[in-house]
């Protein structure tokens, strides 16, 4: 049956036929409506209230809010104050560029590790050997621990008492450092525990990728003679090339938005060394209650995320139409 | 064979009708409020109790006969998870025996208290029935109008008599008063005191007699008791409130004033309050362990019970393991208050303006002032809020250091009330870290606090 033969059938004056139609059409629509409303609008109705309730009235409202002077505290009478806490977040002088400072470099160092250990682990994860299926139980039990318990395993285990860390580098000879004290330490012993918290997600996305990577491309490369760092350079890595850029976007994201780790082990001591931007959020939101200065600061930091995610999604757009360019 | 349903089954258009209505029953439900007590008002009539008593005194007895109209109820409760807490647990389980009204202590890190208490009182949702009322969140809370004023609950003959005489006089200002009315009852007294080991003191060929009273001598003692892996002092140095209390201690130990002056701006940019940073993050991290530099109460109290460290300025709610019979340091220690001047600590008991349950929450804040269970917070290490309580010496044999405390109440100096108290504490909180761990010299963070406060109070209108 082709698509015009109802069509042609309703012009050749096939009334009954059409008639039909119409009835079931109207009963139809009569069925499809609840309450004299359309089925389908119904339908949608809970995600749409869903995604409204939790993104975005609250985003909407924060982004009000940041015009406001709004103090949940009585004594500062509400009034609309326009950009002036943009303003006060961008001065030079601004607490904010300490805690954005803390924030890049929490990520980058982070990430970069993060990457370096999860491709690695996921190479090796990638080839066949004995015990390999507990490896990959064992590499996902970070993951599977709840962000709270492991920031306060890792906070006993810098303990310069009881923790597992110093008594190492004490049974070697050497004086520790107050890991999560001295202002020196502090930031890198946080990242570390991100580092191992976050790498096996690195490793389950990279191994996925180089899983689903066709065995007989690298085949022919090392039938033509191809070395195997040859053939992780031309084949492999521009082969995962994309779930990096996903992977890394992921990640960037989730290191600019670290709060409970941060919380747990330094609460952004000492001083403010690893005050990341979160921490900086948390400390006039819920310290000194400045919902307006807060809100402000938190649709900056949404900016700068998405600045971020539109440059990585850039990088896996270029790299597609290069990979496009390729093929033809 | 059973019988056949005849006819068409649930249309479609049925089944969603009656499942809209049932979600949406189902949403009212949960979103109605909690039934309120059959008696509301206060001054109600006490009811006749219909079960048997299980009171095993008079004093049982009048909680019971006026709780018993509240049977059911639930009250919460957000306080801290360390200390007397568990005091207030187990007689509220009495007190739930007697009245059979329930009750639900939500264990918090103790920052987390304000926190939350603050957010529920300020978005008025009545989620928590009564008010763990530090007296340096009074301004805040009051900001909020959060607070229920108690003098009709007092004077109400419904409920058991309360004597508010009976109070300390001037923690009945502090902890229950705003500007001349009662929003709460005088809880725990609490005040800084200086735990210090006699036993290391005569090792080091220190009078185990004469505690330091200056804080030069806390350092040059110190100095004595500091070698090998023992140390002096256990400097609560971490990004926390005691950090601030340290400081703040020091301060009034060595200024004998409050944190503002009568124009309201701060003084910690004075000789004192140098000196006291200087203090706070030279010398006393010199007498420390190195790891105090990220201490919070917990490590610096287990310091001195381990027998680490021997000397410390201390909350007593934290202090009874220090006492205990299987405790290392058990029989050596001496009690002082501290060099100087000492912060004044403290929480009254109050109830939310927003609570669905006041009458009921207002009679277990009564009960748990009373002298009856008053008694039990001495056993855990905490002073306590009546005058004749403290001369009581069956309640002294309790505990070693009450006497200590009543001192150390005596020459406290109080927090400030105001609404951005928390806010002040949060700037101190952080300078003071900073000079500790070396990121500002002492100098610096004195400075910088002192003028982030000025700049807060002066944009809040408290500086004339």
């Amino acid at each position: 049956m082709t698509s015009g033969e109802p069509h042609a059938s309703f012009e050749q004056g096939s009334i009954s036929q059409g008639q039909q139609g119409q009835i079931r059409t109207a009963g139809a629509e009569k069925r499809n409506r609840l309450l004299g409303l359309p089925l389908h609008y119904i339908l949608i109705a809970p995600t749409f209230l869903i995604v409204f309730g939790l993104l975005v009235y609250p985003l909407g409202y924060a982004i009000v809010l940041s015009f406001s002077n709004k103090i949940l505290t009585g004594s500062v009478p509400f009034k609309w104050v326009g950009l002036e806490n943009y303003f006060d977040l961008l001065e030079i002088e601004s607490e904010m560029w300490t805690s954005v400072w803390v924030t890049l470099r929490f990520a980058v160092v982070g990430v970069l590790f993060e990457f370096i250990i999860g491709l690695s682990l996921a190479m090796l994860l990638n080839r066949e050997f004995r015990g390999r299926t507990w490896l990959r139980v064992g590499l996902l039990v970070p993951l599977m621990v709840p962000p709270l318990a492991s920031g306060l395993i890792w906070r006993m285990m810098y303990d310069d008492a009881f923790g597992i860390f110093p008594y190492l580098i004490r049974t070697l000879g050497a004086n520790p450092p107050i890991f999560l004290g001295d202002p020196d330490y502090a930031l890198y012993a946080v990242v570390a525990t991100e580092v191992w918290r976050s790498s096996p997600f690195m490793v389950l996305i990279l191994l996925a990728a180089l899983q689903a990577q066709p065995i007989e491309t690298i085949e022919a490369a090392e039938v033509d003679g191809a070395s195997g760092w040859q053939v992780f350079r031309l084949i492999t890595l521009p082969f995962i090339t994309p779930v990096i850029i996903v992977a890394l976007l992921f990640r960037t994201v989730d290191s600019l938005r670290t709060f409970d780790l941060i919380f747990l082990l330094t609460a952004g001591g000492p001083g403010t060394t690893t005050e990341v931007i979160s921490m900086f959020i948390y400390r006039w939101g819920f310290r000194h209650f400045k919902l307006g200065f807060t809100s402000a600061a938190s649709i900056l930091l949404m900016i700068a995320t998405l600045m971020i995610c539109i440059f990585y999604l850039r990088m896996l757009v270029v790299r597609q139409a290069e990979v496009q360019l390729t093929e033809e | 064979m059973g019988r056949t349903v005849e006819g068409r089954g649930s249309s479609r258009r049925e089944f969603l009708r009656a499942g809209a209505l049932t979600v949406a029953g189902i949403t009212v439900v949960a979103c109605a409020p909690a039934a309120a007590p059959a008696e509301e008002a206060s001054g109600s009539q006490a009811p006749a109790v219909t079960k048997a008593s299980v009171a095993a005194n008079d004093f049982e007895a009048a909680y019971e006969e006026v709780g018993r109209q509240w049977e059911g109820t639930l009250l919460r409760v957000p306080v801290g998870g360390v200390g007397h807490w568990a005091v207030n647990e187990a007689a509220s389980a009495r007190f739930t025996e007697l009245t059979g009204i329930e009750t639900e202590w939500e264990n918090n890190p103790y920052d987390q208290v304000y926190d939350k208490t603050f957010l529920d009182l300020g978005s008025q949702s009545g989620t928590y029935d009564i008010i763990d009322l530090n007296f340096a969140w009074f301004g805040q809370f009051i900001a909020t109008d959060g607070l229920l004023r108690l003098e009709e609950y007092v004077n109400n003959p419904a409920f058991p008599p309360i004597d508010l005489d009976a109070f300390v006089p001037a923690v009945l200002e502090v902890y229950a008063k705003w500007e001349g009315d009662l929003y709460g009852l005088p809880w725990l007294g609490d005040a800084m005191i200086f735990p210090y080991n006699q036993t290391h003191f005569e090792a080091a060929g220190l009078d185990p007699d004469a505690p330091p009273v200056t804080w030069d001598e806390v350092h040059s003692f110190g100095m004595e008791l500091t070698h090998d892996d023992q140390y002096g002092f256990a400097l609560m140095g971490g990004r926390q409130i005691q950090a601030m209390c340290t400081y703040a201690a020091i301060f009034f130990g060595l200024a004998n004033k409050g944190f503002y002056n009568d124009s309201g701006e701060p003084q910690f940019a004075s000789d004192e309050g140098f000196e006291a940073m200087e203090i706070m993050a030279v010398k006393l991290p010199e007498i420390s362990p190195p790891a105090a530099i990220s201490w919070d109460i917990v490590q610096a109290a287990e310091a001195v019970t381990q027998g680490t460290c021997s000397m410390e300025i201390q909350w007593p709610g934290i202090l009874p393991g220090l006492i205990a019979e299987d405790s290392p340091v058990n029989g050596q220690m001496g009690f002082a208050a501290p060099p100087g001047g000492t912060p004044l600590g403290g929480h009254g008991i109050a109830v939310s303006n927003y609570s669905q349950n006041k009458d009921a929450a207002y009679l277990l804040c009564h009960y748990l002032v009373s002298p009856e269970i008053q008694r039990q917070y001495v056993s855990e290490g905490y002073a306590i809020t009546l005058t004749d309580l403290f001369e009581d010496p069956e309640v002294q044999a309790i505990n070693p250091y009450l006497k200590t405390m009543g001192d150390a109440m005596a020459i406290g100096l109080s927090w400030p009330r105001t609404e951005e108290t928390n806010e002040v504490f949060d700037i101190m909180v952080k300078h003071i870290n900073a000079a500790i761990t070396g990121e500002e010299t002492p100098d610096e963070a004195t400075q910088l606090m002192n003028d982030e406060i000025l700049e807060l109070r002066q944009e809040r209108g408290y500086v004339s």
